[in-house]
């Protein structure tokens, strides 16, 4: 079992090692010179020029590459171009209020997401399920930033019951964007739940439940809902990922400073060292959750490891 | 159960926050704060910020006229190359230093070591030479007219030289200055704040502190302001301005800026090195109607190569809508069929929409051609690539803009239109070249006489109007919003703002 998890734990070095380089590539291969956005339009040439010696942009790219690679190793993420703060004090600063706010939408999208499901299937064809279906439907189909706007003209604006945007640690300010970013992942879900759990409701141990004459109740409860559960568990991990993709739109509307926010300013002026960073934290990420959900199926299925 | 629901209302209105007792400001901007050294500070954002707790010895008001600050007054020989200033006495900066003739000389000393991004300021500068406590005399390299424009510049602003000796460039996170606010805090990516200086040498200040907040997406800006939980916002988005007229809570402000938006042609090879050519493009324009559904009428045309704000614009004649003539100007240039180019522009969806209407319009005399369109950093990639001596290039027509942030005719013209300007030097990206164009922004600078200077750049106006080297199209309107009770906070023509008589009335 121990040997299994850290044999999987090595394996992910190789794909870091490659996502680093096309990080670094991809990168350095946008059209745009990070000294000149630094500078400001109204700079002269020999602003840009400082800057540029000054960022080692003067450098050849694999020399650039290396250093990169060497600094990382010693912890050392390099400095933003644009604040000269160092990358990891910058990252650091914004990862929790992201990770909130994936946690905070990642645990209502379950509980609804399963619930509408769940209600979905045990009422099969009758308007619960049209209703939880419709909601579903609507869910994936409405882009993030209009049902973000949305929900901040009316829970804002209107009612006056919650902050706009902002995070300054209250929690009354994570309702509207965890809302927000969870809503397509609460109609993923839904979706995912109404169907397993209609395949297990097919079972035959379902069946001889109610021949036994189980109560219908215990039956979804106890024969149902926790079989069905199981492919909704190895979904929910997939589906952080997801999640923490999405924030990079939420965190623009909500004006949430999280990791999402400051991936698209780092685009926009250039910010090399960071840019690369918040890639390889994204693929990470990735990565990372594959490998959880690899343990946990591990755990649930000896079988899997000896594959 | 009747008391019991008044109870609870009663509980809920007392525990809802309110800002009554309380005088502090939330600014929302669409910018995020991105140094707060301002001799290393390239974004009028953070410019504006650092203006509120640092000053120079010259400042600008609301409307960009230059004003004493620190600096009592100013004196400069007939060559404009020397310039002496008496300084206020007095004065301290918030950490208690004194300020006097020896901090102006730590900070421009620093300014000169080249290292940050606003020493060009300082590049005509030849030494800073303290005469007494209270007197400073700058001898420039060579005659520099618009000098004093540049020590107004908010990349010239005075820091506590305590501050320097403690922090190095960590300044950057902690400002000092003798401004009317003192820096409190700073989280990077997210606010900065401001408290009140009790004892501003000018006076008292009203408010006991601001908040700076950046909220990038503009429909949650406005909903902010709409909400109570923001009292000022900028810019306001110019396709939501019904809902912000009709809200009776807010005011819209309304301020003409120096940002000048302008299409750039490469005038050193044909078809455009032709006068009459861009003259034609320049009669065929509907400025009109891109101000009105590119811009959301938030423009004005643009009726001199430099804006109405900048010291020493004269008024020119505008350019009107005439297809026939331009078409004649084709015809008589040898271009009757028309030519093709490119048109480059950056993507935000204002500017692509404005060089989409320029393309219908320019169709009409026969130019014609496809959009490029780019991310803002590609753009300028693109536009400082070019050679001067390129074999064949091919002609083109980019979106561009430019903010003279010193106020000044002369860094409004000599970047752009000038021969020493060329790419990569400076943004002449059309490689614009006339001897007398040249001739007249030399002797804008040969003097800091001012009326020297308004002869000088007249007649630059008057010439080079004529000459269009560009398709002008609009000088920008700046647009902010901000709560009734709020007075005091002043837009500036340059995006920046003035914060210092900000007022929360009950």
């Amino acid at each position: 079992m121990i040997k299994y998890f850290l044999k999987r734990l090595i394996s992910i070095l190789p794909v870091l090692f490659v996502v680093s380089i096309l990080a670094f590539a991809f990168v350095h291969l946008l059209p745009g010179d990070p000294a000149r956005m630094m500078a400001g339009t109204d700079a002269d040439e020999a602003t840009v020029e400082m800057l540029r010696k000054e960022m080692g942009m003067d450098r050849p790219l694999p020399i650039q590459y290396l250093t990169y690679m060497k600094n990382m190793a010693t912890g050392d993420l390099g400095k933003s171009l644009r604040t000269k703060l160092p990358v990891y004090d910058e990252i650091m600063l914004r990862y929790w209020p992201t990770m909130y706010l994936a946690i905070t939408g990642m645990a209502w999208s379950v509980v609804i997401g399963v619930l509408f499901g769940a209600a979905a299937a045990v009422y099969n064809g009758r308007w619960q399920d049209y209703t939880a279906m419709l909601l579903s439907v609507s869910g994936i189909s409405v882009p993030q930033f209009w049902l973000g706007l949305l929900a901040i003209q009316l829970f804002a604006v209107h009612l006056g019951w919650l902050p706009v945007a902002g995070y300054t640690g209250k929690f009354s300010e994570l309702i509207l964007p965890s809302f927000t970013l969870g809503a397509t992942v609460a109609a993923v879900m839904a979706r995912f739940t109404l169907s397993a759990f209609l395949e297990v409701l097919d079972e035959e141990y379902i069946s001889t439940a109610r021949a036994k004459g189980v109560a219908e109740f215990l039956v979804m409860w106890k024969h149902a809902f926790r079989n069905a559960l199981i492919p909704v568990v190895t979904m929910v991990g997939l589906q952080f990922g997801f999640l923490l993709g999405g924030s990079v739109v939420v965190e623009t509307v909500f004006a949430w400073p999280g990791i999402g926010r400051y991936m698209i300013e780092a685009v926009g002026v250039r910010d090399y060292p960071v840019l690369q960073a918040l890639l390889l934290l994204y693929s990470f990420h990735f990565v990372f959750i594959n490998l959880l959900v690899d343990m946990v199926y591990a755990l649930i299925n000896p079988e899997i490891r000896y594959e | 159960m009747k008391r019991v629901i008044l109870t609870l209302l009663a509980l809920t209105l007392l525990a809802a926050p309110g800002y009554a007792g309380t005088k502090d400001i939330i600014y929302a901007s669409e910018s995020t704060a991105k140094s707060l050294d301002p001799h290393d500070t390239s974004d009028t954002y953070s410019g504006a910020i650092e203006r509120a707790i640092c000053q120079g010895l010259m400042g600008f008001d609301k409307d960009m006229n230059i004003i004493p600050l620190l600096a009592e007054s100013y004196t400069f020989n007939d060559a404009a190359t020397e310039f002496i200033f008496k300084l206020r006495q007095g004065i301290k900066f918030h950490d208690g230093t004194l300020f006097n003739a020896n901090a102006v000389k730590v900070n421009i000393d620093r300014m000169m070591t080249g290292k940050y991004k606003r020493s060009s300021l300082m590049k005509p500068v030849e030494s800073c030479q303290v005469i007494d406590d209270y007197t400073v005399r700058f001898s420039l390299k060579e005659p520099f007219g618009a000098f004093v424009n540049a020590i107004a510049h908010p990349g010239s602003l005075i820091l506590s030289p305590k501050s320097l000796e403690t922090y190095g460039d960590e300044v950057s996170k902690h400002p000092v200055g003798t401004g009317p606010y003192i820096f409190d805090e700073w989280v990077s990516g997210d606010h900065v704040r401001i408290k009140k200086n009790p004892d501003y040498w000018k006076g008292k200040v009203n408010v006991d502190s601001i908040t700076f907040r950046p909220v990038p997406e503009s429909g949650s800006r406005l909903a902010m302001l709409r909400a109570g939980q923001a009292h000022y916002i900028f810019p306001m988005p110019a396709e939501m301005i019904k809902v912000a007229e009709n809200d009776p809570k807010l005011d819209i402000i309304k301020q003409p800026s120096i940002i000048e938006r302008y299409l750039i042609m490469n005038t050193r090879y044909k078809p455009f090195a032709d006068v009459r050519v861009r003259q034609a493009v320049n009669y065929a324009l509907d400025k009109d109607s891109i101000i009105k559904i590119a811009w959301g009428g938030a423009a004005a045309e643009a009726d001199s190569i430099i804006p109405s704000n900048l010291q020493f614009y004269k008024k020119q004649a505008a350019w009107p809508l005439d297809i026939e003539k331009a078409k004649a100007l084709m015809k008589e240039a040898g271009y009757e069929k028309g030519f093709e180019v490119v048109f480059l522009t950056p993507n935000a969806s204002n500017r692509l929409r404005a060089t989409e209407m320029a393309q219908q319009q320019l169709a009409k005399i026969g130019i014609t051609g496809k959009i490029e369109s780019m991310d803002v950093a590609s753009f300028y990639n693109k536009l400082e690539g070019q050679k001067k001596d390129d074999a064949n290039p091919i002609p083109f027509i980019g979106f561009g803009g430019w903010s003279a942030s010193t106020g000044d005719a002369d860094w409004g013209t000599r970047p752009l239109i000038s021969t020493d300007a060329f790419p990569p030097a400076m943004s002449n990206f059309g490689f614009f070249s006339d001897k007398k164009v040249d001739d007249f922004i030399t002797a804008g600078l040969a003097s800091a006489s001012p009326d020297a200077r308004k002869k000088a750049y007249a007649d630059l106006q008057d010439y080079v109007w004529k000459q269009a080297p560009w398709g002008y199209l609009f000088v920008d309107t700046l647009m902010a919003a901000k709560v009734k009770n709020l007075k005091g906070i002043y837009p500036m023509p340059d995006g920046a703002f003035l914060v210092e008589d900000a007022e929360l009335t009950d």
